[in-house]
């Protein structure tokens, strides 16, 4: 696989290290660098929603000269993106540049000074091939700023996604709410005996995460077409564990005494359920002891 | 006289505070010599995406040290954080001949700076435990020391990774200070 390629998808890279080799000073490393920030897509972002998305790729270095080799390279793929946003590269990356200056100084403790927006503008005089920059671009650029920092990514082992890797089926479903009985479609994984559900396929937090354990599995007749539902057998009015997330970010238990869901084509609905019923006949202590077995044999042939 | 007392009174129990920009080549060591002033202390900072700032308490004095750098075009960026700055800590990597005369070109260009001409200069002569690195007599010479006029400078040979060096460097910064 090729590096570049392998930093932008690779599963399970520390993002540090990443920027730690994106930041390096070698020839090699700058190709590197440059082909990968042409793996993003930053056309129609503007340039702090670009930046965010960058930013979130790789754990940004902190030493000047490294910061300023990527933003020159971002700049560059930034422009050819958007043709026309600014007058010429180099404005874009000074501006990139001033940029992480102000997230430093606005939200670093160690700086005591904060700038204002009027310091951030005077700072940024001349920047644009002798001419200044449109005072309202600065000021948002600055509320942005100040109102959301950049986010320190989070290393791929933590991160969700590497959950979601290799799911045992994902799939789109209908499922009916718990408390207001409409019908929405949501995408669904299956893994790690627990289904998720998200509202797109690219989120990387789920809004719903179902535990199978202890719940059962049947067919159902809905208005709905190939519905099925996850249950707790007998004990029909007792609330299934799960939580969701709101609206607003809070998560909160579900409020499902049972999961009602819908598939698209009965092969699918028969999917779903096989993939499900084995999901939750898995046992991790048989599993466990049957890798034991399983070594102890090898063990022994040898 | 009540004015009198209080500011006597802040004197004492204020730290001073001292603003210093690190700056010098890729690889001589800045990173290194940032982390190891603050070992020992209790790291409880949140990490924030953008250039490294540590603030390191020494002797009644907090320092506060930027890492500053970039090319050319940048430069009038990094203006706007001169003021104020009282020292300078320009890191060389000792062993790297190669690239000495570039190292005493970026140190000249930041002393043309009108706002640092006050500032006092400290250059940790790094990286003291590789072979053939230069000792202090020589750096002063590669980097033309002799040659400034009307501010205080002082090389310290230093070797970062070990921590050797680094609070005698301080230490003469910190002189400088209540000097003034």
């Amino acid at each position: 696989m090729d590096p570049k390629k392998f930093l932008y998808k690779g599963e399970g890279l520390n993002k540090t290290a990443i920027g730690d080799y994106l930041g390096e000073r070698d020839d090699f490393n700058i190709q590197v660098l440059h082909a990968f920030v042409e793996l993003h897509e930053f056309t129609d972002l503007n340039l702090v929603q670009a930046l965010r998305q960058f930013l979130w790729s790789f754990r940004l270095p902190g030493e000047a000269q490294k910061i300023d080799r990527m933003m020159e390279a971002f700049a560059q793929r930034y422009c050819q993106c958007n043709p026309g946003v600014f007058q010429s590269t180099d404005t874009c990356y000074i501006l990139s540049f001033a940029i992480i200056m102000l997230n430093t100084s606005l939200h670093n403790p160690n700086v005591k000074d904060k700038p204002t927006v009027e310091r951030f503008i005077s700072m940024n005089r001349g920047i644009n091939d002798g001419g200044d920059l449109p005072e309202e671009l600065l000021r948002n650029l600055y509320e942005s700023i100040k109102n959301e920092p950049f986010k320190i990514p989070e290393d791929d082992g933590n991160d969700l996604t590497h959950t979601f890797f290799n799911p045992d089926r994902e799939g789109w479903l209908l499922k009916l709410g718990g408390r207001v009985k409409t019908w929405k479609r949501r995408w669904f994984i299956l893994t790690d005996n627990c289904l998720y559900y998200f509202e797109y396929t690219t989120d990387k937090e789920p809004r719903g995460i179902i535990p199978l354990e202890n719940l059962s599995i049947r067919e159902v007749e809905d208005k709905k077409p190939n519905c099925f539902e996850l249950f707790i057998p007998d004990n029909k009015d007792q609330v299934i564990k799960a939580c969701k997330t709101e609206a607003d970010g809070r998560v909160v238990e579900g409020n499902h005494t049972f999961y009602r869901i819908s598939a698209p084509t009965t092969e699918e609905k028969d999917e779903w359920m096989n993939s499900i019923k084995a999901a939750i006949s898995r046992d991790p202590f048989y599993e466990m002891l049957a890798a034991r077995k399983k070594k102890v044999s090898s063990m022994k042939r040898h | 006289m009540g004015l009198v007392f209080s500011s006597i009174f802040s004197r004492l129990i204020e730290k001073k505070q001292m603003r210093l920009l690190m700056v010098g080549l890729d690889a001589a060591g800045k990173t290194t010599v940032l982390y190891k002033l603050k070992l020992g202390e209790v790291v409880t900072t949140i990490p924030t995406i953008g250039f490294n700032v540590e603030t390191v308490e020494y002797k009644n004095i907090s320092f506060t040290v930027w890492d500053v750098g970039g090319q050319n075009v940048i430069r009038p960026l990094w203006r706007h954080y001169y003021q104020n700055t009282m020292g300078l800590i320009f890191v060389v990597d000792s062993s790297d001949r190669e690239r000495i005369q570039e190292a005493a070109l970026e140190l000249q260009m930041m002393l043309e700076e009108d706002a640092l001409r006050d500032a006092a200069v400290l250059v940790l002569a790094n990286k003291q435990d590789l072979p053939n690195a230069m000792l202090v007599h020589e750096m002063t010479e590669k980097l033309r020391l002799h040659a400034l006029k009307g501010r205080p400078w002082y090389v310290q040979s230093t070797c970062a990774t070990k921590g050797t060096g680094l609070y005698e460097g301080l230490d003469w910064l910190s002189d400088q200070l209540s000097k003034r």
